[in-house]
Order: C-alpha cells, then sequence, then structure tokens
C-alpha cells in the first residue's frame, strides 16, 4: 500500500527509501515467506542433502581413523548440539544452527559410511590372510552359478594348521554341483587361497569388485569339491531364510499352474520377487521395453498390497479409535511382510517404508508432503546401509518416484481428454513419461541403453501387474481347495501368456531400443542438474530455472559433442585379456581393426571387448586375421604377424614364430607374446630391438611369463603382464 | 542472495526440537552400536571340533574307497561321474575326462593303464571289466606286439630269446631256473606260474606259444555240456558280478585268473595255440 502510494504521487518528495529499495524489500519479504513455506513442508528433504553428501565423501575417502573419530565428534557434540538448539539467536545469526546441523549430518553420514565397510574391522579375516588356507564359514545365501553354486558366507574363522577366530564376509565359489547346503550350514574349507576380488580385466567392463564392495563383500575363494565339508546345520534360521524357504515353496507351487518356463519367469518375478527362474528371452524382452519395473518388487507392487489389505481390513474401522490404530499396525505388518517376503529388495524396502508414513499419516491425520515422505525413508534406509546410496535398484526407485511426484500431474493436466478409456491411457502415459525422464540419465550410464516404447508397454503392464497380482496372491491362498485352483490356474496361465506376448510383440517392433548410449558422469551430473531446474521451474511455476535448465543442457550437448570430437581423433591399440587366447584392437578414429585367434564369434570375445568398443564409440569393425595373413590400409599394415599402426610397429610371438626365418635385427616397438612360445629373451633379442617393451598377455602360462618377467627386469626392457595386470592400452 | 542462503539455513523452533531427538535416535541406534563393533572383545571360541573335520577331510581323500559293486564298462564312453562308482577318485576320474578331452582313447585294456594318476591296485582291480567293442578280437588276432615277438617252445626257450620276446631279465632268470628245477610246461597257461610274469605280458605271449606235441596236455574229448553249466555260464556272462570260476569241465575253457570274467576267458579259447 505504502508503495502504491508513492508510485501514484510522483511529485510527492519524503526522506523515505527510494521506490526501487522498497520494492526489493517487499519482493524479499515475499521470497522469504514462500521460501520458508517450502522449506517447511520439507524438512527431511534438508537433512537428506547433507547425509547424503557424507556417504558420497566416504566414498572418496574411505579412511577408518578418520570415520571413527567423526563418529566420536558426533557423539561428543551432541550436548552443543542441543545447547545451540536452546539458544535464543539473534536474527542475523539465525543460520547458525542450521550450519551445525548440516556439519554434523554430514560427519554422522561419513562415520557410519566408513564404518560399514567391513574390511575397516580390527578383527577383519584380511590381516590373517598370510598362508592361511583353512576356514569356517556360514552360509548367509546361495545362488547357482556354472556347475556349481556361488555362496555368500560370513567367516568365522581362518587359519593354517589351527584355525583363529576372525570376522568378515566372504564369496565362496563352490565347484560342486552335487552340494547339499541349506543358508544357515557352516562348512569347513581347506587348502583354498583367498584372494580380493580382482577389478576389471577389461577396459569399461562391468566392475564386479565395486558391486560386491556395495555389498561388502571384498574377498572370494574357489573351493573345489574335495576341498570342503559340511560342518553342520544353521541352528536357527533368522526371519530372511524363513522367508526364503517359504519363497521356494511358493515358486514350486507356481510351477504347477505355469508349466511354460516364460510365464513361469514372469509369474515367479512379479508375484514373490524370486529371480531364479528368469529366463535369458524375458530379460530382453522385458529391459528392451523398458518394463523392467514390473518385474522387480517395487512400490507398484507394496500398493497394490496395501490396498488389497486395506479393503481387506475395512470392517476394523467400525471398532472406533481402537480399531483404527489396530488396521494401522496390521496394515504396516503386512505390508512390512509381504517386502521381507519378496526377498527384501530396495525397491521393497523402500516402498514399505513409505507407505508405513503413509498409513501412520492416515491415522494420526496430519498434513503430509510426499517429498518429506520419500526422503524420509531414503534417510532410514541410509541409515541402515549407507552403501545403499550407490544401489543401482535404490537410486532407480527413489529417482522414478521423484519424477512420478514432480511430472505426472502437471503433464496430465496439459490435456484433457473425455473418454474415460483414453483418459486412463493418457493417464498411464503420464507415469511413464515422468517416471522414464527421471531415470533416463542414470539408465543410460549403467546399461547403455534407452527403450523408445517404454509408454506403449506402460500400457500393458501396469494394469497387467495388479490384476496378475490379485490372481496369483488368490491362487496361492486358494491353492488347496483343487476345483477353483485348477480354473483360477488355467486363467491365470493364459493371462501371463497373453502379456508375455505383448511384451515380446513390442520388443520386435523395429527401432524399439538405442543401442550402446554411452553417457559420462559429467554428462550424468549435468542432466540431472537440468532436471532439476525443470522441477524447480514446475513447482514454482517460473520461467527463470528453465533458463538454468536450457544452460545444463546446452552443457550435457557439449558434452557428449566433445566425447565424438575425442572418438574422431582417437588412436589407440587394445590389447585384451582373453584367457587362452589373443585379441587386438586397433582403434583409428571410429574403425576398429581387429585381431583375434578366436572366430569372431565366439563369446569370449565378445565379453571382453563389446564394452570398450561401445565407450570408444565405435562405429565399424574391420577383423585383420585373415587366412592370406596380409591386410593393408592406409594408416595399418598387417603382414604375418607384423603390423605397423601409423609409427609403431608390433611383432606378435606365438609358437609358429621360426627362428631361422629371420634375416638380420628387426626393429619394433612393442613384441607381444602369445600363445606361450617356448622362447626366451636371449632368443628375442638376438632377433628384434625392442625399443618400448614386451608384452605377454593372458594365453601364456603363469611359469613362462614369470620367466619373461624375470629375464626382462635383469636386461632392463619394460614388461606388461596383461593375466595379472589386465588389458593393456596403448595410446598414440 | 545472502538472505536466501540465511533463511535456507533457518529452523524453526519445533524443527529445531524434531532434529534434536531425531539426532538422539540415531546417536542411540546407529552410533553407539557402530563405535561398540571396533571396541568389542573378542571372545575365545573353541575350534578343535571343526579342525579335527577338516584333518578328517584330508585323509579321507587319501582313504582307499569302500569295496563298491563293479560292472562292466568302456573307458571311452562311460559318463565321468560313473568313474566315482568304480571306486576311482576324484583326481583320477577328473584326469581321464581331461585325457579323453584332449581327444585320447583307449583301444585297449592295458592303454587304460596308461592314466597317470590311475593306481596299479585300482588298475587290476577294474581292468576285468573294461569292455572295448572291437579291442578283443583286435588284440588278440594281431597282437600289437614288437617286432620280435615268435613262435617259441617255453620249455626250450633260451635266456637270450626270453630277453628279445620282451621279458625283464629278472623274469627270463625266473623261468630259466624254474626249468632248471624241473618245471615243465604244458598248456599256455603254464605261464603263469613263472612267477615275475606280469598278466599283460603273459596276454602277449599266450597267442606265440608253441609246445612240442610229446609235454602237451593230453586234450580230453569236451564233456557233454550240461544243462546246468550251460545256465552258470550264461548267468557269469550277464551277471555284473564277478564270477566264481568255472569248473574246468573241458580243456577247451580256460582256468580264469583271479578276478578275470570267462568272458576273456572265451576270448582267449579262440588263440591258436590252445587247440594244442
Amino acid at each position: 500500500m505504502y508503495t502504491l502510494t508513492l508510485f501514484r504521487n510522483k511529485n510527492y518528495k519524503i526522506n523515505a527509501p527510494s521506490r526501487y529499495s522498497i520494492l526489493k524489500a517487499c519482493l524479499n519479504c515475499m521470497q522469504t515467506n514462500s521460501q520458508m513455506k517450502t522449506q517447511r513442508t520439507v524438512p527431511f528433504v534438508r537433512l537428506l542433502v547433507p547425509f547424503c553428501s557424507g556417504i558420497v565423501v566416504a566414498l572418496w575417502v574411505d579412511d577408518p581413523s578418520v570415520g571413527l573419530s567423526a563418529l566420536v565428534g558426533v557423539l561428543l557434540s551432541y550436548p552443543i548440539f542441543v545447547a545451540l538448539s536452546q539458544r535464543k539467536w539473534p536474527f542475523s545469526l539465525r543460520w547458525v544452527f542450521g550450519v551445525a546441523t548440516n556439519l554434523w549430518l554430514a560427519a554422522l553420514g561419513y562415520g557410519l559410511a566408513v564404518c560399514h565397510n567391513e574390511s575397516h574391522l580390527p578383527r577383519h579375516f584380511s590381516s590373517q590372510l598370510f598362508e592361511a588356507t583353512d576356514g569356517l564359514a556360514v552360509v548367509q545365501r546361495m545362488q547357482v552359478q556354472g556347475a556349481g553354486f556361488r555362496l555368500q558366507a560370513r567367516l568365522l574363522a581362518i587359519g593354517a594348521s589351527s584355525l583363529q577366530p576372525c570376522q568378515g564376509r566372504l564369496l565362496v565359489n563352490l565347484r560342486d554341483s552335487t552340494a547339499i547346503l541349506q543358508p544357515g550350514d557352516t562348512i569347513v574349507f581347506r587348502r583354498a587361497r583367498i584372494q580380493r576380488i580382482a577389478a576389471p580385466l577389461n577396459p569399461a567392463v562391468f566392475d564386479f569388485s565395486r558391486y560386491w564392495h556395495y555389498r561388502n563383500y571384498h574377498y572370494q575363494v574357489v573351493v573345489g569339491a574335495d576341498q570342503w565339508k559340511r560342518a553342520g546345520a544353521g541352528a536357527r534360521k533368522n526371519l530372511l531364510q524363513l522367508a526364503e524357504q517359504s519363497r521356494s515353496k511358493c515358486v514350486a507351487i507356481l510351477r504347477q499352474y505355469l508349466p511354460t518356463d516364460d510365464e513361469w519367469a514372469v509369474g515367479c518375478a512379479l508375484i514373490l520377487g524370486a529371480k531364479d527362474a528368469m529366463t535369458d528371452e524375458v530379460t530382453q524382452a522385458y529391459s528392451r521395453t523398458g518394463s523392467m519395473h514390473a518385474l522387480a518388487v517395487s512400490g507398484m507392487h507394496v500398493a497394490i498390497v496395501w490396498l488389497a489389505l486395506a479393503w481387506l481390513l475395512y470392517p476394523l474401522k467400525f471398532l472406533g479409535r481402537p480399531g483404527k490404530y489396530a488396521g494401522a499396525a496390521l496394515l504396516i505388518t503386512g505390508v512390512w511382510a509381504y517386502a521381507i517376503f519378496t526377498g527384501a529388495s530396495a525397491s521393497a524396502l523402500r516402498a514399505a517404508t513409505m507407505v508405513s508414513f503413509l498409513i501412520l499419516g492416515q491415522s494420526f491425520q496430519r498434513r503430509h508432503s510426499p517429498f518429506n515422505t520419500l526422503a524420509a525413508s531414503a534417510f532410514i534406509l541410509l541409515c541402515a546401509n549407507p552403501y545403499l546410496l550407490m544401489d543401482a535398484g535404490f537410486q532407480l526407485s527413489y529417482l522414478a518416484v521423484a519424477g512420478i511426484l514432480i511430472f505426472d500431474k502437471p503433464l496430465y493436466l496439459c490435456w484433457h481428454i473425455t473418454p474415460r478409456w483414453a483418459d486412463y491411457l493418457w493417464r498411464l502415459t503420464c507415469v511413464s513419461i515422468a517416471a522414464q525422464l527421471a531415470t533416463l540419465p542414470i539408465s543410460l550410464y549403467y546399461f547403455h541403453q534407452f527403450p523408445f516404447y517404454f509408454w506403449l508397454s506402460g500400457w500393458v503392464v501396469v494394469p497387467a501387474s495388479t490384476l496378475l497380482l490379485y490372481m496369483g496372491g488368490a491362487l496361492l491362498a486358494l491353492h488347496p481347495v483343487a476345483a477353483v485352483s485348477t480354473i483360477l490356474g488355467k486363467g491365470f496361465h493364459a493371462f501371463i501368456w497373453l502379456v508375455n506376448k505383448a511384451v515380446f510383440a513390442i520388443s520386435d517392433l523395429p527401432g524399439a531400443v538405442a543401442e550402446q548410449a554411452w553417457i559420462s558422469e559429467l554428462g550424468v551430473l549435468a542432466l540431472y542438474t537440468a532436471l532439476l531446474m525443470l522441477g524447480a521451474s514446475v513447482l514454482s511455476r517460473r520461467g527463470k530455472w528453465l533458463v538454468w535448465m536450457g544452460i545444463f543442457l546446452f552443457i550435457a550437448a557439449a558434452d557428449r559433442g566433445l566425447s565424438h570430437w575425442r572418438a574422431v581423433h582417437q588412436r589407440k591399440v587394445v590389447i585384451y585379456h582373453v584367457p587362452r587366447a589373443t585379441m587386438i584392437d586397433v582403434f583409428d578414429g571410429k574403425a576398429a581393426f581387429s585381431y583375434a585367434t578366436l572366430p569372431s564369434s565366439h563369446p569370449a570375445l565378445h565379453k571382453a571387448a563389446i564394452a570398450c568398443r561401445g565407450k570408444h564409440l565405435i562405429k565399424e569393425l574391420i577383423p585383420i586375421h585373415t587366412e592370406k595373413g596380409v591386410f593393408q590400409s592406409d594408416v595399418l599394415h598387417y603382414h604375418k604377424q607384423r603390423m605397423q599402426f601409423y609409427d609403431i610397429t608390433i611383432a606378435i610371438i606365438d609358437s609358429s614364430y621360426r627362428q631361422a626365418t629371420l634375416p638380420a635385427t628387426l626393429v619394433v616397438d612393442y613384441l607381444l607374446l602369445s600363445g606361450n612360445p617356448a622362447i626366451s629373451l636371449a632368443d628375442l633379442q638376438q632377433h628384434y630391438t625392442i625399443r618400448r617393451g614386451i608384452i605377454a598377455d593372458a594365453s601364456n602360462s603363469y611359469r613362462r611369463v614369470d620367466r619373461w618377467e624375470k629375464a626382462c627386469e635383469k636386461a632392463g626392457i619394460v614388461f606388461v603382464d596383461v593375466k595379472e595386470e589386465g588389458a593393456f592400452v596403448i595410446d598414440l | 542472495m545472502k538472505k536466501q542462503w540465511k533463511t535456507f539455513f533457518y529452523f524453526t523452533r519445533t524443527e529445531r526440537n524434531g532434529i534434536v531427538t531425531l539426532a538422539l535416535f540415531c546417536l542411540v541406534l546407529l552410533v553407539i552400536p557402530a563405535l561398540f563393533r571396533y571396541w568389542q572383545p573378542a571372545n575365545a571360541v573353541d575350534f578343535t571340533a571343526f579342525e579335527q573335520l577338516i584333518a578328517d577331510t584330508a585323509t579321507a581323500r587319501r582313504a582307499p574307497a569302500a569295496p563298491r559293486a563293479l560292472f562292466y564298462f568302456n573307458p571311452n564312453t562311460l559318463p565321468t561321474d560313473s568313474f566315482r562308482l568304480l571306486g576311482l577318485d576324484e583326481r583320477t576320474a577328473g584326469s581321464i575326462a581331461r585325457y579323453r578331452d584332449k581327444g585320447g582313447r583307449f583301444f585297449a585294456p592295458r592303454d587304460f593303464a596308461k592314466i597317470y594318476t590311475l593306481s596299479a591296485e585300482d588298475y587290476n582291480r577294474i581292468e576285468p571289466y573294461i569292455r572295448i567293442p572291437g579291442a578283443g578280437q583286435k588284440a588278440h588276432r594281431t597282437p600289437e606286439a614288437p617286432a620280435k615277438l615268435t613262435w617259441f617252445d617255453p620249455n626250450t626257450v633260451t635266456y637270450e630269446d626270453l630277453i628279445t620276446l620282451g621279458l625283464p631279465a629278472k623274469t627270463a632268470h625266473i623261468w630259466v631256473n624254474f626249468r632248471k628245477k624241473g618245471g615243465a610246461f604244458r598248456r599256455p597257461e603254464d605261464l603263469l606260474k613263472i612267477y615275475g610274469l606280469s598278466p599283460t605280458k603273459y596276454e602277449q605271449l599266450a597267442p606265440w606259444v608253441r609246445i612240442a606235441e610229446t609235454q602237451a596236455a593230453p586234450s580230453a574229448p569236451p564233456a557233454p555240456a550240461k544243462f546246468a553249466s550251460i545256465k552258470k555260464r550264461l548267468f557269469a556272462w550277464t551277471s555284473t558280478a564277478p564270477p566264481l570260476p568255472t569248473g574246468s569241465n573241458s580243456t577247451a575253457s580256460v582256468r580264469p585268473l583271479p578276478g578275470r570274467s570267462p568272458a576273456s576267458a572265451t576270448n582267449s579259447a579262440a588263440l591258436p595255440a590252445s587247440s594244442r
């Protein structure tokens, strides 16, 4: 009002602050109020951010002493923290407590994450590994792997002649297909070598050491059939083991009604969260259409179960207040039982936590922000297991829900359709688009593919999951009643068959998926910041955030352009690690020349090279190891085991090498020893002058590589051992 | 801008109280247990039972396998797991599998003895049950012997001839001593009386034995085949258990070695020498 009168009477001169400063003051006030209002609805989001940053710092600086001191500091500073909270701060210092909270939470996150890493424990077996070959372990989980099992076990004792107690988790690769074991059993093994889980041996291949590190497994051991013995059965079964037992019983029951493999796989994964029956075709088809979320127990399934249970418990409402609270308690127990029964995956736990909060909120009739509930469930899960932050399932699950919360409603309101069925389809499309938008950068980073028909498969899969879940639940409940269950089982089987057919048909459509789409970390960050700006603009309905979104999109595009520019100008020679074979890739721009001693359709070659070629944006593959033994191009000359790429010469020495055939000393940059040739360094030095070094790839035996290494050390030649160190990359 | 940051870090009274309570929960439920895990004293555990189990695993590997019911088998085609049923341990079964994978084949029972990890007792125990189709006739019709094998009379063969036939010196010496002390060979099977003559060597030499008429055992006419004895022989041919030695109803039937089946005896009945 004051400002308005001032604007009207332009001649009114008063000794007052200028119009501009008053305007600024009002804007400030409005902004502060709106900021305060927004902030007050999502307290947990403000607490989650410093906590997560503490965890992220712990992934870079994993020092146990710093972590312990952080926790001790957190513990000791609590009284000060309480004092700070109760003090009446002057207005200009109102930020002090907030900063203290953020620091405190960051320290808490850091300490918890560092202490969660088992290898820092004082009695971890890594300090007793020297010469220890025997061990005693308790099996926690079993999975079929090849001709044997992979056990996730907890090591109780380790030693060489006598056993010493220790702590720690161990991956046991049991090469014995006749083993009869159950989770909870104790096993002893002897004369087995415990090793660290190795880093990947080929570039850009999936990093199993990191994957297991986030599950707190750092070591593994290979145990043959005659090296182990079952020492005892599990005394008490904990909740997870009981859940697993009942789950396998249900899987067997479902097999009776779903005799075909694909339908059984889908049925088990959808209802029970059991991935053991999964077939390759089903995995491929569902991931190509972006419907893998239906096969993992996620929020959708938990919400469906919640609705069903709420409907069943509806009569309790009539008992008044105690009935309401009893109903809430039963609902929460039911939802958690379902989450644990289906294997307690990250997405199921997240959904169960969120639903529990929602149920509590409903029974106490408090207004809640869904973001707050989401952040609270994330906080609780991360407190229990800080490494969940790096779990792909956790990230995808939370991002998808956040995306749906932000983008779904505004998008839906953009288009008003009258027929109810069309409106329903539009609703489904909006949910799919919102979820896919939020998970796009992360799924590109992890899986390198983008499904274009996710909206179409959403139409099929989302309503189908609801129906299938109800039918499956009814089937399992009515299984003893033969008459009803056979009819229901037949309908169930037919329905899953239809759904599978639809998904397979969608995945076979042209242009269903963009494969080998690689994105760098900077690209992911830029895309997520852009998404954040988009979300801010949608929530606050202001245009300025869109400008920021444009800037970050530009950064992401620039990053992609930069990686393409780098790919066009790249010159590399990659010697892969392929056991019992030799494989060399020469990258010149976006073309790759490939030399391999195995046929090009061999699966081992594909496994070793596909990720590296995808990452370096290779579009063309040219084999050079033909029958003629000669290949020539502008930049690469290959003639009978000798090749020259720009100014690098490489000679390949394998078992067909004949010393007498060489006239004089040849000058080469690199000498590649492949296929275990019976040759010594002295022989090689007679005929070759080696400028840069000798490379021994993974097709040689350990003994020979050892001998060569020692000889090269004495002669002062650089020696590269691909078998131990992994693939060797030469950058030109 | 600064004001926005200051407001960003501002918490209201209720929020402050909530944060302090949450912090208390975190401390009690997370921080104290995490610190406790680090400074927990180790409790002594007795592992002697498990150590004993480990030691037992080691000795059990080397202990001889329990006697099992043996069966006829073809070492070229028997599944790898079934070698365990014959009483062979995992290592031997593995080396047989690897030999076969690399293209190795067993043409005769003695080829099976070449498996490095197969012990002599194991080989002798299961050798009678080796059935390689086509091997029997091949081994006996054209014995794959070095060229130095020739017809000989065990009663008159000299020490040097025995060495030429491929016998070790000691066995040749024992042979000559046996003759000196008055031993005589009337049938090819009498070769087995020589201590130190291995069964494989016997098999090799038996077709080349030619005993002079004066020394040969009188060949009686074959006894009328009784139904019971035929039945017994049929039963012995088809059963999997090692058969009892059949009664010598005729000279045509060779007295089987302990542990040998009559089938190979019947094969050796096709020897040219036994007609003598």
